[in-house]
């Protein structure tokens, strides 16, 4: 049972501001196609003012707060990002990244790579010494799609700290063209009990 | 002729009825009985899978082209009817060494199917954990062998789960990946069984998907754009933008379990599989879920970072945690597909020593574990005294969970290591003191992080405001989220006012400042309005004890965030 599901609405909302954090921004959550500004970081949308709910007695055992903190640990960096305009099929638009070391990085480095699909042209790598925290590096890249698609930029970016080199990636995501439904995924396999199945063949010997 | 015939037919049938019925009895049918003589045979194999294993030297990665041929133990294993729709007619699990056995029919054609599933009912624990596949439906991944006629003789069939990998890149199925996490899920849950037999876990679903990536930006967990490897105990779709069409609509429930990344991405992807630190440390999350308590606010975290204390703690139990199960101080995360990887070292002393830092925890952590006497490591306490605190005091705790609760539980519970245990913390810069971590020095290069707790008392107003860091946009570092104790000598109903107040040269008032109010963990009262500047739970029903008051501006800036704390009641 889950302490948050007999929660007032305007608690859910904060606990989904709690949750954003948790895994949304652990993401690094902080850029889109439509993004007016690589600096900004939307925040949650918060609740109208509005009465109180007293809460219900509570048992403590049942209720263990389940905001665990979640992620793997990561480099000590975060990134946005921004397009110069909308990917179409062969026209080339600018990716500007920012790379934005936190608090005792000491350097960055990043490398950039992209996928079947589309073209990625610009300096693929970078390096940041003496870096500053909370300062957005840009990295500006050029991408062209093929054909229409939901794409990634993948970056990879290692920190260093007091010597100490921790390791991020990133998939920034686009769509060039126009957007196709989504195909609709056959149904899958299900075994003698109903439970869904995905054979994977095995080498076999005897 | 014909009647022998229509018997055995009859004993054939009632035996694989029985069998495909009760599916976990073996090769006894549901009464406990042998099949007759002459209508089975032997099968018997071994079940494997290929681990990539990290290469000798340091951030070089995996090395995809020697993989460890090793047992997959005590996963499902079931014999299918190939020739009927795959019924099943057998079903046992692996030993310790991959190997199983069942009876089946003779003269049938049979597969023989592994299970990415480890399940126990009964005495000895209890478990059932899986590895499905979030992107097509959360499938369960079987791996399956060639049809084959039993014939009349007993037979030996070996499956063997290969990694998929080519010359430079995966190439073929990669079957060996949910064998590989189940592997570390079944080390990770002998850690726990070693300590406390018979525990009974909660059902686990590990989620994995060749296409599971890093995305930024877009959350969803049906398309592979997962963000990176993580546990979540569960959400509904009210409370987090899983898969939703615009960030202001929801979208659909995030089912609870651990997801791990997989994508490739032609070598630059990271994939976690076979990161058994990794997925050590995520199933350290569920431990910490489900059997202890763990107040951490969650977000994002480095060990660079200087953060809450709560999150501090619980991602520095992770890391050890995974160190533990694996009995091996050196975290290591590949990356770049497998050409690379980072990690550190948990004998080393790292940088960033203190309560905030979750390095200076694991470190802490790892050291009370070990056996090896390094300098200021006197201590070698093993697993069960600290996973002992860990559902004991730390969960009963009227205090936030940190290393504060956890030691304060540890030595109440070891007086002999006292000394050492203390020795560990000063190695990491942390105060000797109490579960609230009362005259904690060490403020971490924060103007607004200590004291760690403020006493607050009914009808006594704060003499000076409290003030959060504004330069915050994580919601989860070092001196953000202000703690405040009240304690309670009776049940009263409290009324909190907190105002934004400007303090001192710098600190300016808080524009929408938020509280959080807590019993042993537990969120009891929650004010997180717009109304500009100010913030009030109303007469709040609380029991005799102490609670915990957290406040903090929502509105962050350059300079700390100040605001005045009123406690009343009657």
């Amino acid at each position: 049972m889950s302490v948050q599901k007999h929660f007032s609405g305007d608690r859910m909302t904060h606990l989904r501001h709690f949750f954003c954090m948790a895994v949304i921004a652990m993401l690094g959550a902080c850029g889109s196609e439509s993004d007016t500004g690589a600096q900004n970081t939307a925040p949650a949308a918060k609740t109208v003012e509005q009465p109180k709910v007293a809460a219900q007695p509570v048992d403590p055992v049942a209720q263990m707060p389940r905001a665990v903190g979640n992620g793997k640990p990561g480099a000590a960096v975060d990134i946005k990002y921004e397009f110069s305009g909308r990917p179409e099929v062969g026209k080339p638009v600018q990716l500007e990244i920012a790379l934005i070391p936190s608090a005792g990085v000491d350097s960055l480095e990043a490398t950039f790579s992209g996928m079947d699909g589309f073209t990625l042209t610009g300096d693929l790598t970078t390096t940041i010494s003496n870096a500053r925290a909370g300062e957005p590096y840009k990295h500006s890249l050029s991408v062209q799609a093929n054909r229409s698609g939901v794409f990634y930029v993948t970056v990879s970016v290692n920190t260093q700290i007091s010597g100490v080199t921790l390791g991020r990636t990133f998939a920034v995501p686009f769509l060039a063209g126009t957007a196709t439904a989504a195909q609709e995924k056959p149904a899958p396999a299900t075994d003698a009990t109903g439970q869904a199945v995905q054979p994977m063949k095995a080498q076999e010997t005897h | 002729m014909a009647e022998r015939h229509s018997l055995r037919f009859a004993l054939l049938s009632i035996a694989a009825l029985a069998l495909g019925a009760c599916g976990g009895q073996g090769d006894n049918d549901s009464a406990g009985n042998p099949p007759p003589p002459g209508t089975t045979v032997t099968l018997s194999g071994k079940i494997t899978f290929d681990r990539i294993v990290f290469q000798t030297t340091l951030r070089t990665g995996l090395n995809p082209s020697s993989p460890v041929e090793s047992p997959a133990r005590q996963i499902t294993v079931e014999a299918l009817d190939a020739s009927s729709g795959n019924t099943i007619l057998a079903t046992t699990t692996t030993d310790e060494a991959g190997n199983y056995t069942f009876q089946v029919p003779t003269n049938r054609m049979v597969r023989v199917r592994a299970k990415a599933e480890m399940a126990q009912t009964g005495s000895g624990g209890t478990w059932n954990f899986r590895v499905l596949d979030n992107t097509q439906s959360a499938t369960l991944y079987v791996l399956d062998g060639d049809a084959a006629d039993t014939g009349t003789a007993n037979a030996t069939r070996n499956l063997r789960a290969t990694s998929g990998w080519g010359t430079t890149s995966y190439t073929g199925t990669r079957a060996a990946a949910p064998f590989a996490i189940l592997d570390t899920v079944y080390s990770a849950k002998k850690q726990i069984l070693d300590a406390v037999a018979g525990t009974a876990f909660p059902a686990l679903n590990l989620y994995w998907s060749k296409d599971n990536r890093p995305t930024v930006a877009n959350f969803c967990t049906t398309s592979g754009d997962i963000g990176t490897t993580f546990y979540t105990p569960g959400e509904t779709a009210a409370r987090v933008s899983n898969c939703a069409p615009s960030p202001n609509l929801p979208g659909i429930d995030l089912p609870a379990g651990i997801y791990v990344l997989g994508d490739f991405a032609n070598g630059n992807g990271d994939t976690d599989e076979f990161d058994q630190h990794v997925i050590a440390h995520e199933f350290g999350h569920f431990v910490e879920d489900k059997f202890s308590r763990s107040d951490s606010i969650g977000g994002s975290h480095s060990i660079g970072d200087r953060l809450d204390l709560r999150v501090a703690f619980s991602e520095g139990w992770g890391n050890a945690y995974a160190g533990m199960v694996l009995n091996d101080p050196l975290y290591r995360d590949s990356a770049l597909g497998v050409s690379a990887d980072t990690g550190f070292d948990m004998e080393a002393d790292n940088p960033n020593d203190g309560w905030f830092s979750e390095l200076s925890i694991t470190e802490i952590l790892w050291d009370l574990f070990d056996n090896v006497a390094d300098a200021g490591d006197q201590v070698a306490l093993g697993f069960p005294p600290l996973y002992a605190v860990m559902v004991g005091a730390q969960r009963s705790t009227d205090a936030m969970t940190s290393i504060y609760t956890f030691v304060d539980g540890l030595r109440a519970a070891n007086a002999s290591q006292v000394a050492g245990i203390n020795a560990l913390l000063t190695g990491e810069s942390i105060t000797n003191t109490d579960a609230f971590g009362t005259n904690e020095t060490n403020a971490g290069g924060s103007q607004t992080a200590l004291p760690i707790y403020q006493d607050v008392a009914v009808n006594q107003p704060l003499p000076t405001p409290v003030c959060s860091s504004g330069n915050e946009s994580l919601g989860n570092q070092l001196g953000y989220r202000r703690l405040l104790r009240l304690t309670l000598p009776t049940a009263t109903a409290v009324t909190i006012r907190v105002d934004g107040t400007a303090s001192g040269t710098f600190g300016v008032p808080a524009t929408d400042p938020d509280i959080y109010l807590y019993t042993r963990g537990v969120i009891v009262a929650i004010a997180d309005s717009t109304a500009a500047g100010v913030e009030t739970i109303t007469q709040q029903p609380l029991g005799a004890g102490v609670h915990i008051i957290e406040v903090y501006d929502y509105d962050v800036g350059v300079l700390p965030r100040c605001m005045s704390v009123a406690v009343s009641g009657l």
